[in-house]
């Protein structure tokens, strides 16, 4: 039954695999993908528009040649299936060349030159590469950084690891104290360098790591919109126009094209990548997404039980708090909270400080399920006929006996239909980890269909989350049997 | 001597006299019968003496101990216990815990099981312990809220309505055991309008009007 589950779910997700490759043939406008949190190449400026570099850059080319720009924010994880999808017409976005993005993409000529560098905070005591022994380091998930520096010894003398969205967030961090260290791109290390100088608090760590190139990337077989991009770029090159917006946005032109012919590189094989390795990071991910769960329900169960029953009490301030706590805690984003819990609250209250990413996330989402378990033992609790209350009274049986032998089990069976629904929603939930930087469950897969292109691994992950739903149903049922008594 | 002594009692409910100045007494050893039409405030004035609600005047004595006196609580917590720990409760509604068994409804009051067992033979009960009270009919539930009651080794045992949903039969049975109680020296107060069960056991009679 399992294997024809995941056989159907598979060949749901089959469909899409084929190479849409027609795509902005003849369209008018070119959809460019961006990671729009990569100053200055492309990023929200404050009026909540996508300006940088690379928008110039491609608005000029459009005018050249005389298409529009519409730019879109993607996961820069997931760039390749957007583009295999036919999601986005181009990548334009500091995209630096590596064989396998070559294999899997068709890349135009390089446009510019950049490396990775090192960021740490000014006043950290590391001043080469070297001393990054026993540090933590965060890369951007998904980056070049981490094919070519991960394989350095840089990356393996660090203790920790740590993958982010996005490159402002790895600044972030640093600026945070979350990481010591974090590997970005040098133009977005100079930008914010030259940008902030009077609050810049980085330093830039220099290392004779070799010169990458960037490149603009389509969809295989799109030769036609490879040429014109090309084309594009080429006049205004000629006209000079490159080099203003180069000089507009980093002070100096940056722009190289036609200094060197990429195109004849060798294209190498499709995917390197065996199948058990992706396998064995779903499965660590899977692990993830496990331990999660196990201890939001462990201990948010009992403390949602403990805050109903201190709620009980009817102590007026007591409950204004707990009321203002639930009242926070479901009025807000759980992605909200998790981002305050790791990166907020350190900031206002440094004692409270969790430098555990697994721990801040759980805390997070512990405090999170509390606030419904408590609203749902609430409802339990109020459904006891008020005779049994009063009879624990006039017999008067022990408080605690009463809340164990009576009170729970009671309220237990009302509202296990509630609790299952809970516990089945945070299943779910516990892939939101994953912006915090832990790889789960869903965030492996992702990873897994970026670097093998086998779109049939979400149909193995939807499988996953499926059978643990239904475990979990099964031993709801059981559990509403054993309180099948009459009332 | 009186081990139940209400002087003057008023209680209010929603601005309306529920019941004013009510004076009462019951003695060891005896039934006393408190009667009258529904909706008088005889269950009130139960609920009142095991201190599920509040009275707004008078004075309440019970076994020497002032529960109430000219309308002030007393608020020594021994003392309290001590009165709460005299008198015990047969609800109309038996409010059994219905998510126990019959066995873990009495455990769970006082877990002596030599007492328990006599009990049980002495109800005719024995061999239900593994029941719920769901599964009981409406004399067994109540001769189960009895023992229950009984175990706690009361010396005021009350009684709300007791063959309120009762067959004849039953109701001997009930008699019976108000009879028993009686001779053991308990102090038996019966809130009812059930004249037959009154003929049944003789008691003093207070009749609300």
């Amino acid at each position: 039954m399992k294997n024809v589950v995941i056989i159907l779910i598979s060949l749901l997700f089959m469909n899409f695999n084929n190479n849409n490759v027609c795509l902005a043939k003849n369209k008018e406008t070119i959809i460019i993908g961006l990671d729009a949190d990569f100053p200055p190449m492309g990023f929200y400026n404050e009026k909540n528009e996508i300006v940088g570099f690379d928008i110039d850059l491609a608005k000029a080319v459009g005018k050249e040649m005389g298409f529009k720009i519409e730019a879109q924010p993607i996961n820069w994880d997931a760039k390749e299936m957007e583009l295999k999808t036919g999601k986005i017409d181009a990548i334009w976005n500091g995209l630096t060349y590596s064989e396998e993005r070559n294999a899997n993409m068709l890349l135009t000529k390089p446009y510019m030159k950049t490396k990775p560098v090192v960021v740490t905070k000014n006043d950290a005591n590391i001043n080469k590469i070297e001393d990054l022994e026993g540090k933590t380091v965060c890369l951007q998930k998904g980056a070049l950084a981490q094919a070519s520096l991960i394989s350095s010894e840089v990356c393996k003398n660090a203790k920790d690891i740590f993958y982010l969205e996005t490159m402002l967030d790895c600044l972030n961090e640093v600026k945070l104290g979350k990481v010591e260290a974090a590997v970005v791109d040098e133009v977005i290390a100079r930008y914010y360098l030259n940008i902030n100088s009077k609050e810049n608090c980085f330093k830039i760590l220099e290392k004779n790591i070799p010169a990458e190139d960037y490149v603009i990337a389509v969809a295989r077989g799109n030769e036609k919109l490879k040429n014109t991009i090309e084309e594009g770029l080429n006049k205004i090159v000629k006209s000079g126009e490159a080099a203003r917006i180069s000089e507009k946005w980093f002070g100096k032109n940056l722009v190289c094209f036609n200094e060197e012919d990429q195109s004849a590189k060798k294209i190498t094989a499709e995917s390197t990548k065996e199948n058990s390795d992706v396998f064995n990071g779903i499965f660590s991910g899977l692990l993830v997404t496990l331990k999660l769960f196990f201890a939001c329900v462990l201990f948010s169960i009992p403390l949602g039980l403990l805050i109903c029953l201190i709620r009980r009490r009817n102590i007026k301030i007591l409950n204004a708090i707990i009321d203002l706590y639930t009242l926070v805690i479901r009025g807000t984003p759980l992605l909200l909270q998790i981002f305050f819990i790791f990166y907020g609250l350190p900031l206002l209250l440094p004692a409270m400080k969790i430098s555990n990413r697994f721990l801040a996330g759980s805390v997070a989402f512990i405090i999170n399920y509390t606030a419904y378990f408590s609203e749902v033992f609430r409802g339990g609790i109020n459904s006891i006929p008020i005779g049994q209350w009063e009879a624990i009274k006039v017999l008067r049986i022990p408080k605690f006996k009463a809340i164990e032998k009576i009170i729970v089990p009671q309220s237990l069976k009302a509202c296990l239909p509630s609790i299952c629904n809970e516990v089945i929603t945070l299943v779910k939930d516990t892939a939101l980890i994953f912006t915090i930087g832990i790889v789960d469950l869903l965030s492996a897969t992702k990873n897994a269909v970026n670097i093998s292109a086998n779109v049939s691994i979400y149909g193995v992950t939807a499988a996953i989350y499926l059978f643990m739903c239904c475990i979990l149903n099964i031993i709801f049922k059981l559990l509403e049997k054993r309180f099948n008594y009459k009332s | 001597m009186n081990i139940i002594e209400v002087k003057n009692l008023s209680k209010q409910f929603l601005n309306k006299n529920i019941f004013r100045d009510f004076n009462f007494s019951a003695k060891k050893g005896e039934i006393t019968a408190i009667v009258g039409p529904s909706g008088q405030g005889k269950s009130t004035f139960l609920r009142i003496l095991v201190g599920l609600e509040k009275a707004d005047n008078g004075t309440i004595q019970i076994n020497g101990k002032n529960l109430l006196k000219d309308g002030v609580y007393n608020n020594d917590r021994k003392e309290i216990s001590d009165i709460f720990k005299d008198i015990s409760m047969v609800f109309q509604e038996h409010n059994l815990f219905f998510n126990l068994t019959v066995i873990d409804n009495l455990k769970i009051v006082k877990e002596d099981m030599r007492k328990i067992n006599n009990l049980l033979e002495d109800f005719g009960l024995a061999g239900k312990e593994n029941l719920f009270p769901a599964e009981l009919s409406g004399g067994q539930k109540q001769r189960l809220s009895i023992i229950r009651s009984l175990l706690l080794d009361p010396k005021i045992i009350l009684f709300d309505e007791p063959t309120s949903s009762l067959d004849s039969e039953n109701r001997v049975k009930i008699a019976n055991i108000l009879n028993k109680l009686k001779e053991d020296s308990y102090t038996v107060v019966v809130v009812t309008h059930d004249e037959r069960l009154l003929n049944l056991v003789d008691p003093i009679i207070y009749r609300i009007k």
